[in-house]
């Protein structure tokens, strides 16, 4: 490891800058990538993250690079951090995606899953707010089809 | 009621995702979890899930819930599997279970031989020869099978 810090500046897609020590931000793959390949200016463009997501990529990852942190407190920190409005879950797995970050887009995806589990379809659509576009006979066929699953 | 905060919220933002990470949230869930999605909207019609599915398990919890009719569900669910590779079906709670789908795959005409193609690994548990016989005779490339 080298002992000086270097920095990074990123920029999310609203023109935000955010300067971040290197050796955080290449927890996303996507970003190591360009520094292993040497292909970094001084400003890395992240065109597909906003800068409120990004604070809250950042606030992870500079929770988990903390030295000294238990266990228990970086779970905590973690349940937390998963509860939030579903569009923010959904800007967050996207980034995730982009920055290729397996461990927090693992945490989001399972924690849209866990939001899922043991619901019925009705109150699923009502925690996402996802809009039925089956007609009912439609609806109705795929319930049908799938009784085992609806009991 | 609704939670909406603001004016950001109240649009349905999970359903847009691309559709691998929408089958990785569904990866995370049993399979009733999963298949009780589909009727959401089209866009989470679990077929897009099943078709790039290459573990399937089938039993489990939701096991004790079959009957007749009910397993005529597993037969669907193996044929939209194109790409599986690996199959278990875990019926030993319920003996009956596992001739029920045995009799439905046999009378249904399911293209069990097409949908099983690429299984290679197989595990069941207290199978009936019947059943036994119909995963040798579907599984071209089985290479193992496994009784719990």
């Amino acid at each position: 490891m080298s002992s000086s810090t270097k920095f990074l500046t990123l920029k999310t897609c609203d023109d935000k800058k955010f300067v971040l020590d290197e050796a955080i931000a290449v927890r996303s793959q996507t970003i190591k990538n360009m520094v292993e390949d040497d292909c970094v200016s001084n400003v890395i463009p992240l065109p597909n993250v906003n800068s409120k997501t990004m604070t809250k990529v950042i606030e992870y990852w500079k929770k988990h690079s903390e030295e000294g942190v238990s266990k228990d407190v970086l779970m905590d920190f973690d349940k937390a951090f998963v509860k939030v409005h579903h569009s923010i879950l959904h800007a967050l797995i996207l980034a995730a995606n982009f920055l290729n970050d397996k461990e927090i887009l693992d945490m989001m995806c399972q924690e849209v899953a866990d939001r899922i589990k043991g619901k019925t379809p009705e109150e699923i659509r009502k925690e996402f707010d996802i809009k039925n576009d089956f007609t009912p006979e439609e609806e109705e066929e795929i319930r049908k089809e799938n009784a085992w699953a609806f009991e | 009621m609704n939670m909406r905060s603001g004016g950001s919220s109240g649009a349905d933002r999970i359903s847009s995702l691309p559709c691998d990470l929408l089958q990785k949230i569904l990866g995370c869930l049993s399979l009733d979890d999963a298949v009780r999605t589909s009727v959401l909207s089209t866009k989470w019609s679990y077929s897009i899930y099943m078709s790039s599915m290459e573990e399937l398990e089938l039993g489990g919890s939701s096991v004790e819930k079959y009957n007749v009719d009910e397993v005529s569900s597993t037969g669907y669910l193996i044929t939209s599997c194109p790409k599986l590779q690996e199959l278990t079906i875990e019926c030993g709670v319920v003996g009956i279970a596992v001739e029920s789908i045995c009799y439905t795959i046999l009378t249904s005409q399911i293209n069990l031989v097409w949908c099983c193609e690429a299984v290679h690994y197989f595990i069941g548990f207290e199978m009936e020869m019947e059943f036994v016989k119909l995963i040798l005779a579907s599984t071209p490339a089985l290479k193992e099978i496994f009784d719990g």
